[in-house]
């Protein structure tokens, strides 16, 4: 360092001397002192230039001259103002959105569990041989559960849980929260260590010692204020006193794949945990099936000795079962159950996001070239007076770089502001949503991709400077203009690897968008729109009979009509869309087929309103009446009673629907309805009147001639007018449900049509750019086609092919790679083939005409004004 | 890339007028710049920038050496001087140059006729 300062300052003295000299000579010539030493410092030109390049003459390469070559960028930026800014934003832009998706995808899918050893955890599910196709894997029976518990030798801490909301008294009101049942071995599977008191223990999972629970840190905040003597206090849940007797760390969750429906996996934050407590009535159940299972591989098994284990085991279930189900095991990676089904959409927006920041990038390095054309003058004189061309290559790398990092940074702010944007508008069904942020890790990533990036920008032109003579490249791009071979070559390939990645993303995007719209037109079986739904949940202890239930409801209908703007009211204590329930079999009379081979179908309860109010269409006989209440009816949808009776009439005809052993005659068939998702088509359900088996929990549902949600605090009102004692769980209309159905395909939509319609305008801008600029240097040579007797229209139409030969040749190349590669969309496609004609058609078109104006401008601006004028 | 731009035309002729220049004694930069400019009728103007980039490596390859000398109106300026090794280069890029320029002049001559 003490040698670069002596050097530095021999050169300023050498310097000053010179000027000095010159300034001399200047005055002796006549000129004023003061102009005199200006035009001494003009004549000694750029300094910063002359200077770096003398003292990089003098000294070896080192690190210190990658600090001065960083300092040379900075000035040099600092000159040229807008070309920074526009690289910075633009970059900024890119990398921005590329940091807001990948903080998503790493979050969400690629980190590990939050767990104890995650990858050695495993959900255990049931498959139903004989049900396979309907629902390929089913949630644990208790029965079954404990038995894998006992002779199981390859998997550890088995655990049991149900997530369901549970209704809690303290100090005399009700509410309604989100609970769960559980396992006491759960909390030192997944390595829970407990903020305040106790885990649950092993001696509370029985039957009758019960009731006791751990509280979330969440819920100890917000319900008693973070009140240290917390434990040992008493909540009446689900009618039961129990013992607070801890509280749990803040930030854990629970995993839970209990759905029949794998979709409904994720990351669960219940408030209250309650140990499972099998009732003696459920472990001799063989037909509930409702709890999710998650254990641990012991020490040196595979997944696959776990599988082989369990089939044998739920082979031993099946020789003593009475049903005749054929019962096999499902053990699964806990990860891929709860995170897998995202992966492939949200891979997708990931590979947008660097779709786009590579064309963002293919712009700047052209612009970065086009600039460095520009400068080849500057850089041959550096030449010249003795930079080495390494030098040079090298500074051109560090302007990238520099620039690189700057975008990175204006990225990272970018990210900043647009992650909770994109958060907001992700569908809750995403798992580990909330731990998504930015953090060292995806820093860390944008940070190497933003150095790519610069790299990637300045390479280009470094490439150009480090190969071959650059005075004949300067006379030759001179004499030809822009119409080099060279500068041929690299525009074909800019402006149709363009044209290509455009193609695939606006393909991407079209096929979901096609598919989106398909969804949102099928027809679900009910209308959603005007219908406002209200979940009750009846306390045990104030409603311990189906008929106190009954007389509940009978008052909350008759007070919602009386809502004005409510057209009609209905009870049901299950809604459509919002997953499987009571999923059971329908028998005939003196059925002899074995239970499994009877048809499965869901088992709701309805009030006579009910299809009016959600708009189920009545295909045949009649719906129920006030007159039913007592009657054994029951209303069939069309694949129910398809199921049952193929062909034949089934009105009059007499069914035992479910495992209750009552017979009830078929008096009407109604729509199928979507049963727990929009896109795929629902199964049978079964309606029975709901005075014949009242839940406890149900829905009240009003149509209104005009906005539902207007009506909420109305029938808010009205519940708590008929008992201020029922919590109310949530109030939102059916369109809501609906809009939460299709959340995940409008959310993967929306950003990834931002990325495509960002890419298209980028590569617009790019093509726009080079054709401008390969035009302005070919200015002369048209200038001369036209004197000799061209019309700007042959201009024109030469300078289109010319521009369109690449462009098509890209959309070629791009519908063919999506034709190739489309199959891997193919699962997140609904009602569209992953090679539609008409897709590819459009978007080929888009593009086309996208590009012939972008190329159709300046091509316009070069022919308009007088040839002679541009011959000069 | 391992050019590292010593075959330049334009360079090789730099240093050649450089060591040309410092031929009859020390001189500094500026003199350097006088001594080119008026040798030439005022042809060449030798740019400050060039200059002492060429000084700096001409005397890292050993062809001159530099030391802190004194002007004759008493200012401080770092004079330059040919070593041996330069002296011989000057007399190799002389030969070479007037076989080049020997060799364009007969192409001129040539292209006229």
């Amino acid at each position: 360092v003490r040698q670069r300062h002596e050097l530095d300052e021999r050169l300023a003295e050498e310097m000053q001397f010179h000027i000095d000299m010159q300034t001399e000579k200047n005055v002796r010539q006549g000129m004023p002192r003061q102009a005199a030493r200006r035009a001494a410092r003009l004549a000694f030109g750029g300094r910063d230039v002359h200077a770096a390049d003398a003292r990089g003459e003098a000294r070896s390469v080192g690190l210190e001259q990658a600090g001065q070559d960083v300092r040379y960028a900075v000035r040099t930026f600092t000159r040229a103002r807008t070309y920074a800014a526009a690289v910075v934003l633009t970059l900024g832009v890119g990398l921005g959105a590329t940091a807001v998706i990948f903080s998503v995808v790493d979050h969400v899918v690629l980190r590990p569990l939050p767990y104890t050893d995650p990858d050695r955890l495993v959900s255990v599910r049931e498959i139903f041989v004989q049900m396979a196709t309907q629902y390929p894997t089913v949630p644990a029976n208790a029965a079954d559960f404990m038995e894998w518990r006992r002779a199981s030798r390859t998997l550890t801490g088995l655990s049991a849980l149900w997530a369901r909301p549970m209704t809690l008294v303290i100090g005399g009101s009700a509410q309604r929260v989100e609970g769960a049942r559980v396992s006491a071995s759960v909390f030192p599977l997944l390595g829970v260590v407990p903020e305040r008191g106790r885990l649950l223990a092993e001696a509370d999972d029985a039957y009758g010692h019960d009731g006791v629970v751990d509280i979330s840190d969440a819920f100890w905040r917000r319900q008693f204020g973070a009140d240290p003597l917390v434990v040992g206090r008493t909540v009446t849940v689900d009618g039961d006193p129990c013992a607070i007797v801890g509280v749990l760390p803040a930030g854990f969750r629970l995993p839970s794949d209990e759905g029949f429906e794998t979709d409904r996996s994720g990351l669960l934050t219940p408030d209250v945990y309650r140990p499972v407590g099998f009732a003696p009535d459920l472990l001799a159940s063989e037909g509930d099936h409702n709890y999710s299972v998650i254990g641990r591989l012991a020490g040196g098994a595979t997944i696959a000795q776990a599988r082989r284990e369990l089939d044998a085991l739920q082979a031993a279930i099946t020789a003593r079962s009475r049903a005749g189900f054929t019962l096999r095991g499902a053990v699964l990676p806990l990860t891929g159950q709860i995170v897998g089904r995202v992966r492939l959409a949200l891979g997708l927006l990931l590979g947008a996001a660097l779709g786009m920041l590579l064309i963002v990038c293919a712009n700047l390095a052209n612009l970065a070239l086009a600039r460095a054309m520009g400068r080849l003058s500057e850089s041959a004189v550096r030449l010249a007076v003795g930079a080495t061309r390494g030098r040079l290559v090298r500074q051109t790398l560090t302007e990238g770089a520099v620039l690189g990092v700057v975008g990175g940074a204006c990225g990272i702010a970018f990210s900043l502001v647009g992650l909770p944007l994109v958060l907001a508008a992700a569908p809750a069904t995403l798992p580990r949503l909330n731990e998504v942020r930015i953090d060292a890790r995806v820093l860390l990533v944008i940070l190497l991709l933003a150095i790519a990036a610069g790299l990637a920008i300045g390479a280009l032109p470094a490439w150009r400077i480090a190969r071959g003579n650059l005075a004949q490249y300067l006379i030759s791009e001179a004499r030809s203009g822009a119409g080099g071979r060279e500068a041929q070559h690299r525009r074909f390939w800019f402006v149709g690897g363009e044209a290509a990645l455009c193609t695939v993303l606006l393909l991407t995007t079209g096929l979901l968008l096609i598919s989106f719209v398909h969804v949102l037109h099928v027809d679900q079986g009910f209308s959603a729109d005007r219908v406002l739904a209200a979940d009750v949940a009846l306390p045990q202890s104030q409603y311990p009979s189906p008929k106190a239930r009954a007389q509940f409801y009978d008052r909350a209908l008759e007070q919602l009509a009386a809502i004005p703007g409510a057209t009609s009211t209905a009870a049901t204590n299950w809604l459509p869309l919002v997953g499987e329930r009571q999923v059971d079999m329908l028998a005939y009379v003196n059925d002899a087929r074995p239970v499994s081979e009877r048809p499965v179908a869901n088992i709701r309860y309805v009030s006579p309103g009910y299809f009016m109010t959600v708009g189920t269409t009545l295909r045949r006989g009649r719906l129920f009446t006030d007159l039913d209440r007592s009657r054994h009816v029951v209303v069939l949808s069309e694949r129910a009673a398809q199921a049952m009776w193929p062909g034949q009439d089934p009105l009059g005809r007499l069914i035992v629907p479910g495992s209750n052993d009552t017979t009830a005659e078929v008096v009407g068939v109604v729509a199928d309805v979507h049963t727990s998702s929009a896109e795929q088509e629902g199964h049978p359900v079964a309606y029975l009147p709901l005075w014949q088996t009242v839940a406890p929990e149900g829905s009240l549902l009003v149509r209104s001639a005009g906005d539902p949600a207007r009506l909420a605090s109305a029938v808010r009102a009205v519940i708590s007018r008929v008992d201020p004692l029922v919590p109310i769980a949530k109030v939102r209309t059916m369109t809501e449900i609906v809009s939460a159905a299709v959340a995940g395909r409008r959310f993967q939509l929306d950003v990834l049509a931002l990325f495509a319609l960002m890419a298209v305008a980028t590569a617009a801008i790019g093509i726009f750019g080079v054709i401008a600029h390969s035009l302005a240097a070919r200015r002369r040579e048209i200038g001369i086609r036209m004197a000799l007797g061209a019309r700007p229209a042959d201009v024109r139409l030469l300078v289109l092919r010319e521009g369109m030969t690449p462009v098509l040749i890209g959309i070629a190349a791009g519908l063919t790679a999506a034709l190739l590669f489309g199959r891997v969309l193919r699962s997140l496609l609904f009602e569209v083939q992953s090679s539609d004609p008409a897709t590819y058609a459009i978007v080929a078109a888009t593009i086309g005409i996208v590009a012939a104006t972008a190329c159709a401008i300046p091509a316009w601006r070069a022919t308009a004004p007088d040839p002679i004028r541009m011959l000069r | 890339m391992a050019d590292d731009g010593r075959g330049d035309l334009l360079q090789g002729t730099l240093d050649m007028l450089v060591l040309k220049a410092l031929q009859f004694g020390a001189m500094h930069g500026w003199g350097i710049t006088q001594r080119l400019e008026r040798g030439s009728d005022h042809v060449l103007q030798i740019g400050q920038g060039s200059l002492y980039p060429a000084l700096y490596r001409l005397e890292r390859e050993r062809l001159i050496t530099s030391a802190w000398g004194t002007t004759e109106n008493n200012r401080r300026a770092r004079f330059y001087q040919l070593t041996v090794a330069g002296r011989a280069r000057l007399s190799e890029e002389r030969a070479a140059w007037r076989r080049v320029s020997g060799a364009v002049e007969m192409i001129l001559r040539m292209s006229q006729a």
